[in-house]
């Protein structure tokens, strides 16, 4: 017991004091932006994942490898912001010269609690393990009452990670219906948002969302701690 | 009362033309008639009592009623009619042959547990004590299969009970010199402690109670109703007979709070792991049987040490007690018939999610699981709060065998009660909720309205009791001002059932309106169980009764027996392997086996006397006959 | 009137103080004190999913669990103020009543037919077996000092005399017995972990895996009113002779005790399932010396 006090007393204070205001390091790829002479076609023949589309650079698609930002240094540039969630698909997609993601509207009566369940449809672990640093001694999601729930039935939100294989598309569907009204959809990590790598595979069965709308994408691969804490605290409209 | 008695005689002309709707209205009218004067004779001071002559050897002989006798009675008149009128419904669900003799015995059971409670002449008592068991042991065998066996247990059983109260009752009259009931009066030790014996034979209590678990599971559901509710109370009407009348020294009393918590704890922990409804059933009567005891012996803890209160509480509980049991384990009973007839089983494994195709079993069930588990607003609470209540008045009392009796006493009552709620909620759980684990109870259907008519009376009697909680205490004050006991203290007590009674119905309002709230304003949707992301459970994987009580098993394995059966399979040829598990009672299978074994050894010795033979037969009539003039003449 | 709204307003506090302390314990920030409170009420809000195999139990259940408890919450004197309702002998009833709060939330665990949920309201009740006695003789032992009378006035006479070494003795049982129940009966951690609801911790949590919403929150509402119920018995055997603040007494016991729940809570880690019961034996076994010792003393044997 005392060695137990003597580590706690050595290792202090340990959480980020504001994950919202905190400063993330400089080489953190975040919210890119792109500058107006920016050819796009050119972008998206060098993506991966063909990210880029005629406005701009979809960010439920970029898995933020950078391999646009090493060869068009000029065009585009990752800024170390990790503010990058929204709450519409179309709100991802980062126009040209867009200083800033627009606004979160935040949904009613959830102030203070928030409990989500986590399904990951196929994911590859990444983002998994973030959603659960977010929940650990720095990042400590638990600090604004956001809490992750083993049953659904507790739930006021499915968190989804991963592509949604074919395999996991009952799971979900079965999860969603357990959760009570009323429910929200997060979609954590671009394979959730679009598929991501995988979004050509014949093994994913991504109906699902086609019949319920997401109200919250929290882009990245994996997507950060930061990142998913500041969208659903935005989300949940908390000072 | 002779109008009740007669119309009672009258019921048995109905059952031998097999009417039986029309035997049990006759016993619904006769009863309600004798539960009448009964009443008259508790509350008022007329005493039932005639002297009549009978030939020799009898005599003279002495038949009547006190109160204490009412008391049983009344609660007889109550059971008695709902358990024949639940039997009428219930043969008709089970048409078989035999209903007329099954009819007449049932009548003569009643009417024989009535007459114990008048014969106040030993000889005549032993008559209708025997008219009793044999009659019951009728009753039980009513399939002639699967029952015989077990019948035979009880009957030899209940012989030798008889055998203990024979000798009893003729030391008596070899110390007395009369048969009369008053020589139960401080008699001596030996006939006295064989007739607690016998009695106790009839009662129930360990280790003379392996009759119980093993006639009940094969009995009709109205007899064992009747024989677990109402019948073994007839044993205890006998020990209370002699406790009532004799000085105790402590030493007996403390054997005596022995034997009970004995009783209570053997019976409950055999009802944990069982899984047959009626075996639970009926060692839960051991328990309850155990839990009266402990109420008398409180009784008696009190009037030696001194402390009143202490006194007329625990003899209080044990009438409530007996009063309130009858109730909740005849109902639990019939409703172990309505769950067999719908499911055919009786194996509480094979059962599940009866609640939403029986619902009223169910609700009626819970009435019961509620009762016997002695929690708030059934009547069981309403005894043993009695009965704590008492103890509580030994704490500080500067008397030490009071104090740690007591103090004993309480955690047993508190553990048991723990046990039996784990007992009852397996019971009730297994069976009625989740989703069914077999075809069995896949089909089953509600029971028709009849069979649920006495235990609407039951159940509600159950809860008016539970609820309203001075209402038995009513019932048993004027037998324990009969007794003579302290009556000061019970004004105060009954104020305090009052505030019970009214914390009980604060309760039931609240929740009922947090229920009306949430039905207002929760709008429900309905999904499958959240099965932490299983998608193919079967209803055989739910928690099975003996993994409900397994965390506890642990600690109670020094007093049961498990027999495991393992049979192996051969997957290449798709035989599955089973392995399947019992709980054993120690005591039928290393005492009452033994002995059943080392009996049928000796009877067989005699065996070739039984040749067929006609004129053999009457030569052994013949000489024993002469052995007799003989006898006869030579003591002359 | 005063003490009701203590007892309608105070429960949801200590559940919150509990997982700050623990919070700050391992370096977090940790959640807001009035977190339960936010909880609750968004539960409140929302509505229901419902077993397709569930039966009336299930809807029944929290209702009666929670009335049942807050009946015998009334019982329980809060600081001064004398509690609301009481009679001689109550505290039979008390544990009767927490007795019924707790069967019916077994049932309804069971209605949902998952083995999950089976498991867990096994171990729940399991456990219940040991601590009645135990509750009933500790009761007995209170009643050593003060008569045989209602709960508040048990409570209210005693006292542990500074200068008596029995006192002290029986005293730090009693109190040391109660905090075991405490911890067992509101799911702390040597015997469950409120924060998962892992098959490893099934005990209270797993059986309310498939509740939501109003009902859900209901059942967290009564989990911590009983958690309240037996700090608030510890309070008021700790609070001293002669106190002049007896609220204030009052309300740092029960955050103490929440301090020291949560202290225990992160220095310990979660018992074996059956070491449990076995440790559930203690505070029986600790009651039983308690009541020996009073014996003894009574009849002049000390």
């Amino acid at each position: 017991m005392f060695n137990l006090i003597k580590a706690r007393i050595r290792h202090g204070y340990q959480a980020i004091p504001n994950p919202l205001k905190t400063q993330i390091h400089p080489s953190f790829p975040g919210r890119p932006s792109l500058s107006g002479k920016a050819d796009l076609e050119a972008l998206n023949r060098l993506c991966p994942v063909s990210a880029f589309e005629k406005k701009g650079l979809d960010l439920g698609k970029c898995v933020f490898c950078g391999l646009c930002e090493r060869r068009y240094p000029d065009w585009i540039c990752f800024n170390p912001d990790f503010k990058i969630a929204a709450d519409k698909r179309e709100n991802l997609i980062i126009t040209p010269e867009q200083a800033t993601m627009p606004p979160i509207q935040a949904i009613k009566g959830f102030k203070h609690s928030f409990a989500m369940r986590n399904v990951s449809a196929g994911g590859c672990n990444a983002c998994e393990l973030e959603l659960g640093a977010s929940n650990n001694v720095n990042f400590d999601i638990g600090r604004y009452g956001i809490e992750i729930v083993a049953s659904p039935r507790h739930a006021d939100a499915v968190i989804v990670t991963g592509p949604i294989s074919k395999n996991m598309a009952d799971a979900l569907h079965a999860t969603w219906q357990a959760t009570p009204q009323p429910r929200y959809l997060i979609l954590c990590g671009s394979c959730a948002i679009s598929g991501g790598v995988f979004s050509n595979s014949v093994q994913l069965d991504r109906s699902f969302l086609s019949h319920w709308q997401a109200c919250l994408y929290i882009p990245g691969c994996p997507a950060h701690p930061l990142s998913i804490v500041h969208g659903i605290h935005s989300l949940m409209g908390a000072k | 009362m002779s109008i009740g008695f007669l119309i009672l005689f009258l019921a048995i002309i109905p059952a031998l033309w097999k009417r039986s709707g029309l035997f049990s209205i006759l016993w619904l009218l006769g009863s309600g008639i004798i539960a009448f004067e009964y009443l008259e004779v508790i509350y008022s001071r007329t005493v039932q009592d005639f002297m009549i002559s009978f030939p020799y050897p009898i005599g003279t002989a002495n038949i009547g009623i006190s109160k204490l006798s009412a008391f049983f009675g009344t609660v007889f008149a109550i059971g008695l009619p709902l358990g024949m009128l639940y039997g009428h419904f219930y043969l008709k669900q089970h048409p078989s042959e035999g209903i007329r003799s099954h009819l007449f015995w049932l009548g003569i059971l009643g009417l024989s547990m009535h007459g114990i409670l008048w014969m106040k002449h030993s000889l005549l008592f032993l008559m209708v004590w025997e008219l009793m068991s044999i009659s019951s042991f009728f009753c039980v065998i009513h399939d002639r299969q699967q029952s015989l066996k077990a019948g035979l247990n009880y009957i030899i059983t209940m012989q030798i009970g008889a055998a203990f109260l024979m000798v009893g009752f003729g030391l008596m009259f070899i110390h007395t010199g009369s048969f009369d009931f008053n020589g139960l009066e401080n008699m001596p030790r030996l006939p006295m402690y064989l007739l607690l014996i016998g009695f106790a034979f009839k009662a129930g209590f360990v280790p003379l109670a392996s009759w119980l678990p093993q006639a009940h599971p094969v009995a009709p559901a109205h007899v064992s109703g009747m024989m677990s509710g109402l019948m073994i109370k007839a044993g205890l009407y006998g020990i209370i007979l002699i406790l009532l009348t004799n000085a105790f020294s402590l030493w007996e009393i403390l054997v005596f709070c022995l034997l009970s918590i004995i009783s209570a704890f053997w019976g409950v922990i055999h009802a944990m792991v069982s899984t047959n409804i009626k075996k639970v059933l009926a060692y839960s009567s051991i328990e309850n049987i155990g839990i009266i005891g402990i109420g008398l012996c409180v009784g008696l803890l009190g009037k030696d040490a001194g402390i009143p209160a202490m006194a007329t509480l625990g003899f209080a509980g044990a009438f409530l007690h007996i009063f309130f049991h009858s109730m909740f384990k005849a109902l639990l009973f019939y409703l172990s018939g309505n769950v067999l007839v719908a499911s055919h089983t009786l194996e509480i494994d094979k059962l599940g999610g009866l609640a939403k195709s029986m619902p009223f079993t169910a609700v009626y069930f819970l009435v019961g699981t509620i009762a016997i588990s002695a929690l708030p607003l059934g009547n069981g609470f309403i005894s043993e709060f009695t009965i704590l209540y008492g103890i509580f008045h030994a704490m500080g009392a500067n008397d030490l065998p009071a104090m740690v009796f007591g103090a004993v006493l309480l955690s047993v009552l508190a553990f048991v009660g723990a046990l039996a709620l784990i007992a009852f909620s397996k019971l009730f759980a297994i069976i009625f909720l989740g989703e069914a684990r077999q075809e069995e109870a896949r089909n089953a259907q509600e029971c028709p309205r009849g069979m649920r008519i006495p235990q609407l009376v039951l159940g509600l009697g159950i809860l008016a009791t539970g609820g309203i909680a001075n209402l038995g205490l009513r019932f048993v004050k004027p037998i324990l001002r009969w007794m003579a006991l302290d009556m000061t203290m019970i004004r105060d007590f009954q104020t305090t059932l009052n505030q019970v009674s009214i914390v009980l119905a604060i309760v039931v309002l609240l929740s009922a309106l947090l229920y009306l709230i949430r039905r207002m304003c929760v709008r429900e949707s309905i999904s499958a169980t959240w099965g932490c992301g299983y998608q193919k459970p079967n209803p055989r994987m739910q928690y099975g009764s003996y993994a409900f009580v397994h965390p506890l098993s642990y600690f109670l394995k020094p007093f049961i027996l498990f027999s495991k059966k393992q049979k192996q399979g051969d997957m290449a040829k798709g035989i599955n392997p089973i392995n399947s598990m019992e709980a054993v009672d120690p005591i039928f299978k290393y005492i009452v086996e033994p002995v059943s074994k080392a009996m049928s050894w000796f009877f067989e010795l005699f065996s070739h006397i039984h040749n067929g033979k006609t004129n053999s037969y009457i030569a052994w009539c013949l000489g024993f006959l002469i052995l007799i003039i003989i006898w006869v003449l030579g003591v002359r | 009137m005063i003490s009701l709204l203590w007892i309608l307003l105070l429960p949801l506090f200590m559940p919150g103080l509990i997982s700050r302390v623990k919070a700050i314990m391992v370096g977090r920030k940790g959640q807001s004190l009035l977190q339960p409170y936010y909880h609750f009420l968004k539960l409140l809000r929302k509505d229901e999913v419902i077993s397709s195999s569930a039966s009336f139990i299930t809807r029944l259940a929290p209702s009666i669990a929670l009335s049942a408890t807050l009946c015998a919450a009334l019982f329980v004197p809060v600081g001064r103020s004398s509690s609301l309702l009481s009679f001689q002998g109550d505290f039979i009833l008390v544990l009767y009543l927490l007795a019924l709060a707790k069967g019916i939330m077994v049932l309804a665990a069971m209605d949902s037919g998952s083995s999950f949920e089976g498991m867990g309201a096994s171990r729940e009740i399991s456990f219940t077996a040991f601590l009645e006695p135990a509750f009933m003789l500790i009761m007995a032992g209170l009643i050593f000092t003060s008569g045989f009378t209602s709960l508040n006035s048990l409570l209210d006479s005693y006292i542990i005399n500074n200068h008596e070494v029995w006192s002290l003795v029986v005293g730090a049982f009693t109190i040391f017995a109660l905090f075991i129940m405490l911890l067992v009966e509101s799911a702390r951690v040597p015997f469950d972990d409120p924060n998962t609801h892992l098959e490893l911790t099934m005990i209270h949590e797993v059986m309310i895996l498939d509740y939501s919403g109003f009902s859900l929150g209901l059942i967290h509402y009564t989990a911590a009113l009983k958690m309240l119920i037996y700090a608030s018995l510890i309070a008021q055997i700790m609070i001293p002779q002669n106190a002049q603040w007896h609220m204030g007494w009052y309300l740092l016991c029960v955050l103490g005790l929440g301090l020291v729940t949560g202290i225990v809570e992160s220095m310990m880690a979660r018992f074996r399932m059956n070491r449990n019961l076995e440790l559930v034996l203690v505070p029986l076994s600790i009651s039983v010396l308690a009541i020996a010792a009073l014996i003894a003393r009574s009849l002049g044997g000390w």
